[in-house]
Parts: C-alpha cells; structure tokens; sequence
C-alpha cells in the first residue's frame, strides 16, 4: 500500500459528498473512556479537541455520512460536526439509564440517511450482561435501498481474560442474532454494514462461531443460508493483519499492522486489527449498494497517525477506518416504510 | 453408526429441555405477574402468546396494488388484566432448546441463556417506560364502567 493515498483525498477536488451514489463512512475508537482516569482539565480538553479534529477531518476531508465512533458517552457528539453542516445531521445515542450504557454513538448525515428504527443489543448471560452493540436500520433517502448498521464495540482483556473472551463470544452470537431478526423485518437481502472495535481480530473465535465471518468473497457470495439466523459477513479487515510498509532494506523502516497500538512502557506494543468492516453477501453483488474495497482502508492522517514513532498520535490508541458504499444499480422495488 | 432409536432419544432430549427452559420461563412471569398484580391492585397477568402480525415491510408493488404485506403468526410478551384485550409487550423469540431467548420492545434486544439472565430482561423490560405506559392503560381500560373487551 502506498502510504497515505488509498483514502479518497478531498483537496484534490474530488469531493464523495458531492456523488449521491457513495456513501463514505468510518468507524474509530476515540479513547476517551481515558479521560475517566485523568484529573488534570488541561489534558482533557487537549485530547477532546484532538478527537474533535479527528471527527472534523473525516468529515471534511474523507465526506464521510456515517460515522461510528466508540468509548463516548458524555460529550456532545452533535458539536463535532462541523458547524457548517449540522443542520443536515443527527445522532444516535442510547436512551437507556442503564447501570452500565453503550458506548457506541452514530453520527450520520439526514439528507443522505433517514433512520427507520434502533436495537441496542444486550445479552444476559451466567449473572453478566454484555453489550453486544447498535443494530440500526437506515433507509437511503434515494430510496434505493434499507441498511442496516450494525456498531460495536466489545469488552477488552483489561480486566480478565479468560471473561472477556466468553463476553465477547457472547457478543458476537446476539449481535448476529439481532442482525437476523432486522433482516427477517426488511428484507433477507438488505445490505448490512458492520463496523467495530472487536477487541479480537479477525482471526479469532467470536468470528468463527458467533458472528459467522469469511476472508474470501467468493465464499459469502457462495453462501446459501439453511435458515434466515445462517448469516456469513466477508470481514474486510483481513487485509490490514500484516505489515502495510514493504520493506526495503532500511534500518528503522516504519510499521503499520494493524489499527491498534498502545503507546507502552518503553517502546509501544504489538499492532492489533481489532477495528473490522463486515459486508453481507448483497454489498458484494449486483445489487442496489455495494462495498467499494478499492478505497477502504485505515485512515493514516496526521491528525491520529504519527508516522515517525509508528503509532496513533498521542492520546489515542487507535486509528480510524474509513470505506465507501457505491451504488451499483437502479433504485430497486424497495420503499421506506413511513 | 447412529441408530434411528439413537437419533429418536436425542429428539425426545431436545424437546424435554426446551419444555424444561420453557417451564422455567413460565414460572418467571407468573412470580412477576402476582407481584406486579400486587403493586398495581389489579390482576395483570404476563404471558407468552402467539400473535398475528406482518412477515415484512410492504414492497412498493404491494403498497401501489393497496395489497397488505403477508403475515404470520409469532411468539410475543402479553400482559392482560381480567377484561382487557392483550397488550403486546415485547416480541419473543425462542431457541431450539428453549434458551437463548430474545425478547424485543421499542430500541431494545435482550438475550438471555438462562433463568437469571431472563429475569433480569423481565425487570429490564418493566422498568422501560414503554411498558408502564401500557400497563397503565391496561389498568384504565379494566377499571372503566361499562367497559368489557
């Protein structure tokens, strides 16, 4: 991969807003569940303006509609927006006063996206409920087609292993679980976009089992299902598991392997792939809405990528990732439901 | 080689537990019904039901012809009082053993594995506000004079 250039890049005129076929979206981890622990107001504000140049970029830069962003809860999610164009904006937040909410938010663009309903997915299991993530359906304002958008954003090993593993598998079969029950709603051939920080990577056995995952295409275009709960999402984020910087012979050449790196005691950790796109079988055909992969990659801007240290720029520990939808077909036989 | 009476006792084993989860669901809303009957003074009683509702969304074909979607029947969360017609308070969704059961209402999906977890998704789902609105209108319409449905 060349450095830098497989994100669409707006300052060359070219402008994803503009085409009413795309839809630019992303998804990233803002680590502000950080500031919790942080006392001094002055490092608050620094990584919460950076979040917001981060969001800003995205949106301006990239034209991103959707985005999906994790550990947020507190902020004012709607005043990252540009001002400009808040107007033509929303939010989806979660509503409930539970003891332990989501930490997940949406921000999407209404004039490209009306949102027909919401799920926040829960599973409650041997004493322990687990977030399993946002199942929302969209229809395109075009009326080309529904989306369902699924957002999540999975427990970590922090604070154990051995649970977060269980947590997570967990996770993953109520989230699949959620995904069908919306598809029998709208339609088995709805498209459905899944975006997250899994805190496993793809190789691991919540896609394995509970969120029924594949690294070929050709596989989930094959996929017939036995039943309407037989779901197999193409995971896209295979492709960012190994180092993206050919090496050729340099002493310290730079290193991208992953979405995630965390800063470390004396040099910064292992790179992990734990934020993931999942496309159902009907983005990767003919039919109204595919996933263009050609410009689907981590987002390696300066404002959250510092290339010299090879890591997130401080205070964050994950990059963005950012994707177009196209449009490849006439508006199919699909209406909105009012 | 499996048997066919291998196969057989297998089957018998998943009904068994399925009717054993189910049991032990029923139990649930009958502890919730007598407490929430308590609370309120009026008999409010919780069970599982099947109701009639649409398959789907309706396509634009249908929507142009004034054709309804197709519908069928599912599993849902009723809560009734002694005269009132059943108000619907979640969509229900049983595994083939019974457990995971998922329940659905307004932006919710719970899941649950086990007797806790679906306790803890009854009291999730009548702390909702959704719910206490229905259940209050259930008790208005069965302490109306002259009302009977």
């Amino acid at each position: 991969m060349t450095h830098g250039t497989s994100n669409v890049d707006a300052t060359e005129g070219f402008d994803p807003r503009s085409v009413p076929a795309r839809l630019p979206f992303a998804w990233w981890n803002t680590k502000l569940a950080a500031l919790k622990s942080t006392s001094n107001p002055e490092k608050k504000q620094a990584h919460l303006d950076a979040v917001i140049d981060v969001v800003r970029a995205l949106i301006r830069q990239q034209g991103c509609l959707l985005l999906g962003l994790a550990e947020v809860r507190e902020q004012n999610v709607f005043e990252w927006v540009p001002p400009e164009m808040r107007a033509d904006w929303d939010v989806i937040v979660e509503p409930s006063t539970d003891s332990r909410p989501f930490d997940v938010v949406i921000l999407f663009d209404r004039t490209r996206l009306s949102l027909m309903e919401t799920r926040w997915v829960r599973k409650h299991h041997a004493g322990y409920r687990v977030r399993a993530g946002l199942v929302a359906t969209f229809a395109f304002a075009d009326n080309s087609d529904w989306l369902i958008l699924a957002a999540a954003h999975w427990t970590s090993d922090m604070g154990g292993t051995k649970d977060a593993s269980d947590r997570r598998m967990n996770a993953a079969g109520a989230l699949q679980a959620a995904i069908a029950a919306s598809l029998s709603d709208v339609g088995s051939s709805t498209p459905v976009l899944i975006l997250g920080d899994f805190n496993a990577e793809p190789f691991d056995s919540p896609f394995g089992g509970g969120l029924a995952t594949a690294r070929s295409r050709a596989e989930v275009q094959r996929h017939r299902p036995r039943n309407p709960s037989d779901l197999l999402f193409y995971n896209a984020a295979w492709r960012w598991l190994s180092e993206q910087y050919r090496w050729g012979g340099e002493p310290s050449p730079p290193t991208l392997a992953g979405t995630y790196r965390q800063e470390g005691k004396n040099v910064p950790t292992v790179w992990r792939t734990f934020d993931q796109v999942l496309v159902s079988q009907s983005l990767l055909g003919s039919a109204s809405w595919s996933l263009d992969e050609r410009v689907l990659d981590i987002f390696q801007d300066r404002c959250v990528f510092d290339e010299a240290k090879s890591r997130p720029c401080a205070p964050f520990d994950h990059l963005p990732i950012v994707g177009h939808l196209q449009r490849s077909a006439l508006p199919s036989d699909r209406v909105r439901q009012s | 080689m499996t048997s066919f009476a291998e196969a057989l006792k297998k089957g018998l084993d998943v009904h068994k537990r399925a009717a054993e989860a189910r049991n032990e669901m029923d139990e649930v809303l009958a502890a919730a019904s007598k407490e929430v009957s308590e609370v309120l003074q009026g008999e409010i009683s919780f069970r599982f039901q099947a109701v009639d509702r649409p398959a789907r969304v309706q396509s634009s074909r249908e929507l142009l012809a004034g054709v309804p979607a197709p519908r069928e029947q599912s599993q849902a969360l009723t809560a009734r009082s002694q005269h009132s017609a059943p108000s619907v308070l979640a969509e229900v969704g049983f595994g083939e053993l019974g457990y995971p059961v998922t329940l659905r209402w307004e932006s919710e999906f719970r899941m649950a594995d086990d007797r806790d977890g679906f306790e803890t998704v009854i009291k999730d789902l009548l702390a909702h506000g959704a719910t206490g609105a229905k259940l209050g209108a259930l008790l208005k319409s069965t302490s109306t004079p002259g009302v009977a449905r």
